[in-house]
């Protein structure tokens, strides 16, 4: 008896050290957002050796913690940098996993993209959806928020080309989780996060989509109201969702509207209600702010004056 | 003497042989990773196995009929939404013809003669009340059950108001012993007397109630009737006059208790309005809501996050007394269902990663899990005993 539990022991031992690291979180898409000096979570599948890397720079990075925060180094140069794993067996590396700010910018401007579509053998979708990012990444955008299926067929070539889009942008990008239950998207990219810190703001992700959405029953509840309580005291609280209905879930949105009311509500879809087309949240304080029908990009100034539309270029 | 000791060894392999907390009974929930491949399963909890209700199609959340014959919950999505009713034992389903083609959220008389549920055009519609009785009670005569005339079929209540959801039943109508007005308010457009004599004839609900007036939300407790509907003037008896936020309401079995939720006093809290005015019972800085009366005893489940994570508690209203019943600073636990004798209490744990369904005694002990697999399990039902 003794014996088996030995050779179970050392088969398990073996097994595990013959694995190759796999990264699961920061990924394009879902990337560390970090000034020098910050910690950042990493979801790693084995014990590996980690370490930042760039074309002109090069930082080794201490082993996460037991939380799975990694330190970043105070030397770190700003910059995107892909993350890379490795032990005996070999290397993972994800491309753009780390975007490292020289400071958190008082005032910056957020592009929101909804809607990328992208879907197994269709070129043209994909042709569109990198025209749109690279429209929301150029100057002076900081911060990139995508909502709405990003993928048509929640196929696996599907998750690989958004990554590999995300993945070119010289911008941080995120996800909100929205519209892409199908399991090669949860393979693929893992559970989404419901909030995100940007400096001194908060972001949080609403998953409206489906015919039943934000249900009472559903775990990302808890998910969503923890975030929003960890991220009470940010300046300005922003919801991103691809649309807002006042049929999505009453108890997500008593917590998100109701008991701390977001500031502004970012949405792709102008929201009606009995066919008047809303301005604001009708629970009271939280502001709408839809994307024009005829752009795939929004883009917003945020600031300490607010959230507000960016002016486009050439009309300031 | 040998006998004796034989006997008493075979009397402790016994003892050793069955499970310290051996339960029984049936449990209904949704089993599924994905909202549309949600589907009503049973478990037996004697022997742990499962069997399929429902059809699988975005099943909503099981509720039993006051005897435990039916199961009722809403399924479908797109173009129309059912109420599905399945005789537990044979698995014979009826779904109810509707006027409208999605309905959801359904709640059984006192009798199980009759199904209150939201109803109307689509997800995105302000529902209205639909009632749909059945030929016959369920429960037996000579048990204390609404004794009422009624028509088979579909009726829509509140006089056709819409933006009503989440109807349950009042057992009785205790509760306008103490909140009747009729000397002291006027409510616009109600005829109070009227409204406790329709309640009194054919049956009566408290439901929530949407004001979209005015670019505005609120939501309000109301009573609802066949054709009327009033508000259950919670000012008379909370004393501020600002108004909140109301969700989640529950009526005890006996009719003279009724929780819910209010955001009044700053956060998301678990009010208890009875003989005594509207108490809040949670008073807690973090978000208390979900109150879930046993069929038996005096306790309130609910949820709280004053754990830090998503828990289950429960409170003596009496004294207001809070404890913990399944709560843990490492996994998000809720949707608390009490058994037919308030002995132990079924909810949902991620402690595995996944949500499981899980229960725990009441009066303290170990958690289980109830089923084995990797999909995701939820909101529990236990069946109840019929005459129980």
């Amino acid at each position: 008896m003794r014996y088996a539990a030995t050779m179970a022991a050392l088969a398990a031992f073996s097994f595990a050290a013959a694995a190759a690291p796999h990264i699961s979180r920061p990924m394009a898409g879902m990337p560390a957002v970090v000034t020098p000096g910050d910690a950042f979570p990493v979801l790693l599948s084995e014990a590996a050796e980690l370490g930042l890397r760039a074309p002109e720079a090069t930082y080794p990075l201490p082993a996460p913690d037991a939380a799975g925060l990694c330190m970043l180094p105070p030397e770190t140069k700003p910059g995107v940098y892909a993350l890379e794993a490795r032990n005996a067996t070999g290397t993972f590396r994800r491309a753009a996993a780390v975007h490292v700010l020289a400071a958190w910018p008082d005032a910056y401007t957020v592009a929101h993209v909804g809607n990328l579509g992208l879907a197994a053998g269709d070129a043209e979708a994909r042709s569109r959806a990198a025209a749109a990012l690279a429209e929301a990444a150029q100057a002076p955008t900081s911060l990139i928020l995508i909502s709405g299926p990003v993928t048509r067929d929640g196929s696996s070539e599907a998750c690989t080309q958004v990554e590999s889009l995300l993945a070119a942008l010289p911008v941080p990008s995120v996800i909100a989780p929205e519209a892409d239950a199908s399991a090669a998207f949860a393979a693929h990219f893992g559970a989404a996060p419901n909030g995100l810190r940007f400096g001194a703001d908060a972001y949080f992700a609403l998953d409206t989509s489906g015919a039943l959405p934000l249900e009472d029953t559903a775990p990302a509840l808890a998910g969503l109201y923890s975030s929003r309580r960890a991220f009470r005291a940010a300046r300005w609280s922003i919801g991103v969702t691809r649309r807002y209905s006042f049929a999505v879930g009453m108890r997500a949105q008593i917590a998100l509207f109701v008991d701390d009311p977001l500031d502004v509500l970012l949405v792709t879809t102008a929201p009606e209600v009995e066919g008047e087309v809303l301005r604001g949240v009708p629970w009271g304080r939280t502001r709408l702010l839809p994307a024009p029908a005829d752009s795939p990009v929004q883009r917003y100034t945020v600031s300490l004056a607010g959230v507000r539309p960016a002016v486009p270029p050439g009309n300031e | 003497m040998r006998t004796r000791h034989g006997i008493l060894a075979l009397l402790i392999l016994l003892a050793a042989a069955v499970p310290a907390a051996a339960l029984e009974g049936e449990i209904a929930f949704l089993r599924g990773d994905q909202p549309a491949s949600r589907q009503v399963c049973l478990v037996d909890l004697a022997t742990g196995t499962v069997r399929p209700l429902g059809p699988g199609e975005y099943d909503g959340a099981p509720v039993f009929s006051p005897g435990g014959a039916r199961v009722a919950f809403a399924a479908g999505a797109g173009a129309a939404r059912r109420i599905h009713v399945v005789h537990v034992d044979s698995g014979e389903t009826q779904v109810l013809e509707t006027a409208h083609p999605w309905s959801d959220h359904p709640a059984w008389s006192p009798d199980g003669g009759a199904l209150a549920y939201e109803t109307g055009a689509g997800a995105e519609a302000l529902p209205l009340i639909g009632v749909y009785t059945f030929p016959e009670p369920e429960l037996t005569p000579g048990e204390e059950t609404a004794k009422v005339t009624r028509e088979t079929g579909e009726a829509i209540w509140a006089g056709s108001r819409e933006g009503l959801l989440r109807p349950v039943y009042l057992p009785n109508l205790d509760l306008s012993r103490f909140l009747d007005p009729r000397h002291e308010l006027q409510v616009p457009g109600v005829d109070i007397p009227r409204l406790w004599e329709e309640g009194s004839a054919t049956g009566a609900l408290l439901t929530m109630g949407i004001d979209l007036r005015d670019g505005a939300v609120r939501t309000e407790i109301y009573v609802v009737t066949s054709a009327q509907v009033m508000p259950l003037l919670l000012d008379m008896v909370i004393k501020e006059s600002a108004r909140f936020v109301e969700w989640g309401v529950a009526v005890d079995r006996k009719g003279q208790q009724v929780a819910f939720e209010t955001n009044d006093g700053g956060d998301r809290e678990v009010f208890v309005l009875g003989r005594r005015g509207a108490i809040d019972m949670s008073n807690h800085r973090a978000a208390d809501w979900n109150p879930v009366w046993p069929r038996k005893g005096d306790w309130l489940a609910f949820e709280s996050f004053r754990g830090g994570r998503r828990g289950v508690y429960v409170v003596y209203p009496k004294t207001a007394l809070v404890r913990p019943v399944a709560a843990s600073p490492d996994c998000d636990n809720w949707s608390p269902a009490w058994s037919p004798d308030a002995e132990t209490i079924a909810y949902v744990s991620n402690a595995s990663g996944v949500p499981r369904l899980m229960v725990v005694p009441f009066h303290g002990g170990e958690a289980r899990a109830l089923t084995e697999g990797a999909t995701a399990e939820a909101a529990p039902a236990w069946r109840p005993r019929a005459g129980k």
